[in-house]
């Protein structure tokens, strides 16, 4: 038991290269400020967060019922596109980061409907971002300490990292194990992909290129449902990528097959695929923007 | 071994517990199968209990570990219309899908407007106040119109044949007169 306690505490007090969470952020910090933008280019930004009759908020809380009674519900959209900028450019990237994760939560308050799963998924991520140190490379912080002559250290504490690592993983599988519909398995006839490509409501393309491509939809069904539930086996793929020196015939064959870049690959393509064919906002960026954390830091 | 580390390491071992537990795939009725609803009966109160402490969180932050993305892609689905009345005729300004008739599309088909009116298996949360608000601006654009509408007509989506068909079936229909 007390090594086992040991290890675990080891495994969260391991440092590295600040890489992956500086572009988790920056990706982040872009794909939001970007989906808040929209907003603006839609001009709908009183709409969303003004009640009747300027707009159709609908308050959840006391604060944002009395935040939209005093109009404010666009004041803090312009705080969240501010938040959003700094932690992109890793300005006062920790305040920036709170500040965006409780404008966004408020905005959510205000306008329910208008808050999906993936800007739910930033607010656990900007969570984790403000507690750690993904400023330490490529942000203005940074640039500003290391003028100062206190630059960052090279090494940061890397269990944000993983954290975030076990985050995106639960997404995918908790998605995948709550997909109900017959239409994602052989009794549906695999046709969850074509049918979202189908819908009018969701499709960017006329759905006559189905007709061709309808196997093809097919086995993308089947590879989503794949990839979603065997989500925590990237875990084993990354311990055997990490351990490649140890004997081992599995470990051997799991490196030699190249699962955790197959895994890696069948994401990239879904949120492609999802991206090109359907409309879904900024969810395919949103969730790619979180793929930094998968590569292994040297 | 120094004591920051190992708080730490707990912190986030509690974390991580809380989040499986609240992550913990419950379905609600209908949804349930006589199987699972057993089972779901044991399990949620002692979710309930575990998650009282920390529920403020997810209230406050407006989070959750539960992630349904796409759980039922159905072929019967719903498709939203938005019409105009000029005298005595309705002239069709949007429907979702038709390139003939898409004034509105990159409004409406938003990710974050969608929200507020695709209906699922019951109408959006702020369905109401969305479509008059909506309305309001549809003939606030065209001041031709006498009155405008929104429906949405029952469809079913053949992927096969690349169509969608529709039924003729009307529901949800919110009309605002000048």
């Amino acid at each position: 038991m007390k090594r086992a306690w040991d290890a675990w505490v080891s495994l969260w007090d391991r440092t590295e290269s600040p890489v992956a969470l500086a572009l988790v952020r920056i990706f982040v910090g872009v794909a939001l400020l970007a989906d808040l933008l929209r907003i603006a280019v839609l001009g709908i930004v009183g709409a969303l967060y003004s009640a009747a009759p300027d707009g159709y908020a609908m308050p959840a809380t006391d604060l944002a019922r009395a935040l939209v009674e005093h109009g404010l519900g666009p004041a803090i959209w312009v705080v969240a596109v501010i938040a959003a900028a700094g932690v992109a450019l890793g300005v006062a990237t920790r305040i920036s980061c709170v500040a965006l994760l409780l404008a966004t939560a408020q905005l959510a308050h205000i306008a329910p409907d208008s808050d999906r799963g993936i800007h739910v998924a930033f607010r656990i991520v900007l969570a984790i971002l403000a507690l750690s140190q993904s400023h330490a490379r490529w942000s203005i912080d940074a640039w500003l300490w290391a003028r100062l002559g206190r630059p960052f250290p090279a090494l940061v504490p890397a269990w944000p990292r993983y954290l975030l690592l076990l985050q995106l993983l639960w997404i995918y599988f908790s998605a995948g194990i709550q997909k109900a519909g017959a239409e994602w398995g052989p009794w549906g006839g695999f046709l969850a992909v074509a049918n979202t490509a189908t819908d009018p409501n969701y499709a960017r393309f006329d759905p006559a290129w189905l007709e061709m491509f309808l196997p093809l939809t097919r086995v993308a069904t089947a590879a989503t449902l794949l990839f979603e539930v065997t989500a925590p086996l990237y875990l084993v793929w990354l311990y055997c990528a990490e351990t490649a020196d140890r004997p081992g015939r599995a470990r051997a064959w799991i490196n030699k097959l190249r699962l955790r870049w197959i895994w890696i690959g069948l994401g990239v393509a879904f949120h492609l695929g999802l991206a090109v064919t359907v409309s879904l906002g900024v969810f395919p960026w949103g969730m790619l923007a979180l793929y930094p954390v998968l590569l292994r830091a040297r | 071994m120094k004591r920051w580390p190992q708080v730490r390491a707990g912190l986030i071992a509690l974390v991580l517990a809380v989040g499986l537990v609240d992550g913990c795939p419950l379905p609600v009725p209908p949804y349930d199968s006589e199987l699972q609803r057993e089972v779901v009966e044991a399990v949620r109160p002692v979710q309930h209990v575990v998650l009282t402490p920390f529920r403020w969180i997810s209230r406050v932050f407006h989070v959750t570990q539960r992630w349904a993305l796409f759980q039922v892609a159905r072929r019967e689905t719903f498709r939203l219309e938005v019409a105009g009345r000029r005298g005595d005729t309705w002239e069709l300004l949007f429907r979702a899908g038709d390139g003939d008739h898409d004034t509105y599309r990159g409004l409406l088909l938003d990710a974050r407007v969608r929200g507020a009116w695709y209906p699922a298996d019951r109408a959006a949360h702020q369905f109401g106040p969305f479509s008059d608000w909506f309305l309001a601006k549809v003939l606030a654009d065209h001041p031709e119109y006498a009155a405008a509408r929104l429906q949405f007509e029952r469809v079913v989506l053949e992927p096969a044949e690349g169509t969608v068909r529709g039924t003729g079936a009307f529901v949800m229909r919110m009309e605002k007169v000048r």
